[in-house]
């Protein structure tokens, strides 16, 4: 018997290999673009992206979806940004994550014990928690005015790289570990490539399935955190908006399937990079921003159907 | 239907099969799991293409392409799965496709009136104006074939049609076919229930491993010939098991007492005790695979005691037969066992994951070893643990979702069907592994179709027929003529001599 | 008392609708006049057009997530082609609106992206193109053909107002295609059980096809009469309103997992988001940002229902109705 790399090359390294025949072409095509600033800004930019994807992938790999992810950042970021705004710096950071695991466990419990669809759940959700941010604040933008917290999201190690680095750093270790390392990751990609063989082989999916969406909806918090901090506010209204269709997008250009199974965290990583640098490779070109999307839809439809042949 | 083949890679699954229908005729078709059944189904219907042999309808050479080819010509079937559209109307559903229309779009009240005329005709209490779903699996079935009566077929095919119904369901099915017969309709009849089908049929084809064993009237076969040329061996191989098993001072792992589970297991009761091989034997539908589901959690309403190793248990799902020391590996091995993207190893390693990991990490190197133990163990071939399990050959499959329950260490395994579906090398390695494993203390329930397989392995065998038990066998009356003649007997004996 | 139930659980919207407006009318005395009551219909009508579209494509089981970036693109082609000609300013976008229906079902059918994906995509692609071609302004129309403004405006018999017609009208054709026609009946075949409806004979990918097409012709019609009424077109007017329309469904009792659905409940799903904006635009003790919390809320409650309902009938199989020879 021959070993037969059944796996489909775009699904595993697609992404990869696009992120660096995109920056090959910026080096050469794109003025000013070898800088470190270059790197500097895609990273920061795509970090929201990037932390909301590690999430999107784990809730994808179990066959689910989580639109819900927008809105669980601006619910957060507000809980936050009122007790920040009290000096309750660390306090704040911990409740907003509870609040985070809360509404994930709302979520997951929904979709496995009451068996609702993900995606309309996701929807209800989504819609209850932009309520609900916005009452926090009467809908209007809450400024913590805490210098030191705001400061966090400046700070530069050894005073180039941005701490943005180190936590999507951090964040994407960890998610591949437990995607790939525990017993956790492991049930996930059993329960999205076939589910009723991994109930049956014991594993508690009702558990598993809402873990998912409950550290999903933690990272969500964590880019609230992270979002709060930078631009020294909450925004009730805007934080979070349409960050949703980036998410799912990156993890489906990272190789994900949509069906579920085999999570690709690197992959994700990869693919909110490719998304980002589309935006920067348009700005830096004087080319208006609104091509980009339109490059991002055929880049996401490209992606798709390439993972799709030689099925 | 001259001399049909069929072949799929790697096997034949059909051999010069003949089959023949008249107007107006039930024809019954018998055969256990694998003996080409539902294949020769599947060509009439234009599922599958013929690779050699004649269909020949209304005396004219006939070539299926695909399955609307059969339809217009008057061949409809009603599958096991229901195959309509839950959610629109009765009437709706025997009409799709054929709206009666006015200038105003489709005539509602004309499509209704038929519809309930044909339902009347049938003599059936089904309102056409009611959602199909709001009916139970018997009355979608009846709609179903009234759909084929309305399209004036000239064949129905119903395939394991009383599988999931009532006696008195089954009543009205029987009243329907003998309607159907009236109208010189002629209809293929699957069923593994022997009463029904003695009692319907004309005729009686029988297949066993693709081949053609012969039509027969159902007054020149006795049950017990009929069950014999279904399942009997004409060369038995080791007829005979040789373990030497003494039970008498052994405690039970597993004892099932009353159980229910509707519709098909009305008040079964099962024990195993630690290091014997209890056979569960029975035709298809008897309830074997169901008692299985119940003892594994994965029914949904049972009732009845469970007691394991004396002390009385619920078991709710999978997860709570696993702390309890169970094991499964069900029939449907592709639907229900293998995770098909994931390496052997993962496979391996899924239920046994507490024994390898810690907090919550996967120990790689325990990981690893687990998985080599078991290949090397269960003589799996692969050309390494990485490979993805839907790679794999379906014996080797098989071993390892074997190798996935042994890793959990269990005290019964549940092996439904283990050699369904594996060449004959691997059935008698798989064979042999269950036997080293009852060596090591585990219980063992084995239900099989082969009656063969049951005798070679068993120290007990449970006899099951109809969701009631029929009787017990113990080692030294275990053999394929007494098992045969308990299916085939009609009066239960009483639950005292089980135990 | 069991007629009693079942009539519940078939009119739940009935009685939704209802008691919104005992609310309405408790809450806000000014609620009966026929002014305002004008002012809702009007008001729901744009989301209400696609809602009609939407439920079709979700009874095919699929779903079309590129109507809200729709509104906005065909509501700029409508305003600049007003500067010619009427018959431009409203067959070309809707042209364009069966254009964009086309793509997402080829990406559908053919290339097998999931309805999800193809569909979010596409949403990325034509709000790209709307931003280009409005140059990220929003645009005005220099000399637009007077007549245009009629499609927005408009007042028949003093009260009804044109959208309010067109939504109407949309929603009766709508219920004459999904009940009176083979196309229509197809769709509720493909979305409840797609491989028995191929068996059937049904047409799965050209059912689809109709059905997302219809969608994106109504998404245009929407964006037409929005900047007809407004006079000025908006790129992201219609960004997120996909989500309206498809809770809307949702509310209607239209199940996402296909197969299931009517207009008259999409109808009155759409009156209800309506009227739920305008209660909370009419009154001051609360928030009116419960409104989202109450639309999430309200879904949930609606899909929860369902849900159990559906397992109910799943767990009790004996307790079906039986068929029985007379």
């Amino acid at each position: 018997m021959k070993i037969k790399s059944e796996r489909n090359i775009f699904q595993a390294y697609g992404a990869p290999i696009a992120l660096v025949i995109l920056l090959l072409i910026n080096c050469f095509t794109t003025p000013n673009f070898i800088s470190w600033s270059t790197i500097s800004n895609l990273v920061t930019h795509s970090a929201t992206v990037m932390i909301l994807g590690i999430g999107m992938t784990m809730v994808i790999a179990t066959g689910g979806i989580n639109i819900s992810v927008g809105s669980v950042m601006a619910v957060s970021s507000m809980v936050l940004a009122k007790l920040v705004f009290k000096d309750h710096i660390i306090t704040g950071v911990i409740v907003c994550l509870l609040v985070a695991v809360a509404t994930g466990v709302i979520t997951g419990i929904i979709i496995t014990v009451f068996k609702v669809q993900p995606m309309i759940t996701t929807l209800a959700m989504m819609y209850a928690l932009r309520g609900v941010a916005k009452l926090l604040n009467g809908g209007t933008i809450l400024n913590y005015k805490n210098q030191d917290f705001s400061n966090f999201a400046y700070v530069k190690i050894a005073g180039i790289i941005p701490i943005h680095f180190v936590i999507v750093f951090v964040l994407a270790a960890a998610g591949f570990i437990l995607l790939r390392k525990t017993r956790f990751g492991l049930y996930v990609e059993a329960y999205g490539d076939n589910p009723t063989a991994t109930k049956i082989a014991g594993v508690n999916t009702i558990l598993v399935v809402t873990a998912a969406y409950v550290l999903c909806n933690v990272l969500a918090g964590v880019s609230g955190i992270l979002e709060a901090a930078a631009t020294t506010c909450a925004d009730p209204v805007n934080m979070g908006l349409n960050k949703e269709t980036d998410a799912i997008a990156a993890t489906v250009v990272g190789g994900t399937p949509m069906a579920g199974g085999r999570p690709n965290v690197f992959g994700t990583i990869c693919g909110a990079l490719i998304l980002q640098l589309i935006t920067i490779m348009i700005n830096m070109n004087n080319v208006p921003y609104s091509y980009s999307l339109v490059l991002k839809a055929l880049i996401i439809v490209i992606s798709i159907y390439a993972q799709n042949i030689k099925k | 239907m001259k001399s049909i083949d069929k072949i799929f890679p790697g096997v034949k699954a059909l051999k010069g099969v003949n089959f023949n229908l008249k107007s107006g005729e039930v024809h019954t078709l018998m055969g256990e799991n694998g003996a080409g059944k539902s294949t020769l189904i599947k060509i009439l219907t234009g599922v599958y293409e013929k690779d050699g042999g004649q269909i020949i309808f209304d005396g004219r050479e006939v070539h299926f392409t695909n399955t609307l080819d059969p339809q217009k010509l008057g061949i409809s079937t009603v599958y096991q799965e229901l195959n309509m559209i839950p959610y629109l109307t009765v009437g709706e559903n025997i009409y799709l496709g054929r709206y009666p229309k006015t200038r105003k779009g489709i005539d509602w009240k004309t499509l209704h009136e038929n519809a309930q005329r044909e339902l009347d005709d049938m003599g059936l209490s089904i309102s056409s104006r009611e959602r199909l779903n709001h009916y139970g699996t018997a009355a979608q079935q009846m709609v179903s074939i009234v759909r084929a009566i309305s399209l004036h077929c000239r064949i129905v095919v119903l395939d394991e049609p009383t599988s999931s119904l009532d006696t008195k369901e089954v009543e009205t099915l029987f009243g329907i076919i003998a309607k159907l017969k009236a109208k010189k309709i002629g209809i293929i009849f699957i069923s593994h229930r022997l009463d029904e089908v003695y009692a319907i049929s004309d005729r009686i084809t029988v297949l066993k491993d693709g081949s053609y064993e012969g039509t027969y009237k159902p007054a020149e076969l006795t049950q017990y010939e009929l069950v014999r040329k279904m399942v009997g061996k004409e060369i038995i191989q080791e007829g005979i098991n040789t373990r030497n098993y003494d039970g008498s001072n052994k405690e039970y792992v597993v004892e099932m007492e009353d159980i229910f589970y509707y519709p098909k297991v009305n008040g079964v009761s099962v024990a195993v005790k630690e290091g014997e091989i209890v056979g569960l034997a029975g035709l298809l539908g008897s309830g074997r695979t169901e008692v299985a589901q119940v003892l594994f959690g994965y029914a949904g309403n049972a009732s009845g005691t469970i007691k394991v190793k004396g002390n009385k248990v619920k078991i709710k799902a999978p997860t709570d037969a696993l702390k309890n020391g169970l094991a499964f590996v069900t029939e449907n091995r592709r639907e229900e066992g293998v995770i098909p993207n994931m390496t052997i190893r993962e496979n391996i390693s899924i239920s046994g994951m507490p024994q390898i990991s810690r907090w919550g990490f996967i120990q790689r190197k325990k990981q690893v070893a687990l998985a080599e133990k078991y290949i090397q163990r269960l003589e799996i071939k692969t050309p390494t643990m990485e490979q993805k399990l839907k790679n794999l050959s379906g014996g080797n499959q098989q071993k390892v979702l074997l190798a996935r329950w042994l890793a959990t260490e269990p005290d019964l395994i549940i092996l439904d069907e283990p050699t369904r579906g594996i060449d004959v090398g691997a059935k008698k390695e798989v064979e042999e592994l269950i036997k080293e494993i009852a060596g090591q203390g585990i219980g063992v329930l084995l239900i099989s179709s082969e009656i063969t397989e049951l005798v070679r392995n068993c120290d007990r065998i449970f006899v099951l027929r109809e969701g009631k038990n029929q009787g017990v066998l113990l080692k030294e009356d275990i053999s394929e003529e007494r098992i045969m003649k308990q299916i085939v007997e009609h009066d239960p004996v009483s639950r005292e001599v089980l135990t | 008392m069991k007629g009693i139930g079942k009539h519940i659980k078939n009119n739940g919207t009935v009685l939704g609708l209802f008691f919104m407006m005992l609310l309405a009318v408790i809450i806000n005395r000014n609620f009966l006049t026929i002014e305002n009551l004008t002012n809702v219909l009007r008001q729901a009508s744009m989301n209400g057009m696609i809602a009609i579209g939407m439920t079709m494509v979700i009874i095919c089981g699929s779903i079309d997530l590129s109507v809200g970036t729709m509104i906005g693109f065909s509501g700029f082609l409508a305003l600049y082609l007003s500067n010619f000609s009427l018959i431009l300013a409203i067959g070309v976008p809707l042209l364009f609106g069966l254009l964009v229906g086309l793509i997402n079902a080829f990406l559908i059918n053919k290339c097998k992206v999931a309805p999800f994906i193809a569909t979010l995509s596409m949403m990325m692609a034509v709000k790209g193109v709307t931003l280009i071609l409005t140059k990220e302004n929003t645009y005005f129309a220099e000399h637009p053909v007077e007549s245009f403004s009629y499609v927005g405006r408009g007042i028949l018999l003093n009260y009804i107002t044109v959208p309010s017609v067109l939504f109407v009208g949309v929603s009766l054709l709508g219920a004459v295609l999904l009940n009176r026609t083979a196309a229509g009946r197809s769709m509720y075949a493909v979305g409840g059980n797609e491989e028995a409806a191929r068996m059937m004979g049904v047409n799965v990918e050209k059912t689809r096809l109709v059905a997302h097409v219809l969608t994106g012709l109504m998404a245009a019609l929407s964006g037409i009469t929005l900047v007809s009424r407004v006079g000025a077109a908006y790129p992201l007017a219609g960004e997120g309103k996909e989500l309206d329309v498809i809770a809307a469904c949702v509310i209607g009792g239209t199940a996402l997992t296909g197969g299931k659905g009517k207009v008259s409940g999409t109808f009155i799903g759409v009156l209800i988001i309506g009227l739920l904006t305008n209660i909370f635009n009419m009154q001051t003790f609360l928030n009116s940002f419960w409104e989202k919390v109450i639309t999430g809320t309200l879904v949930l409650v609606v899909v929860l229902i369902q849900s159990i309902q559906e397992n109910h009938i799943k767990i009790y199989k004996g307790s079906k109705k039986t068929a029985s020879v007379k």
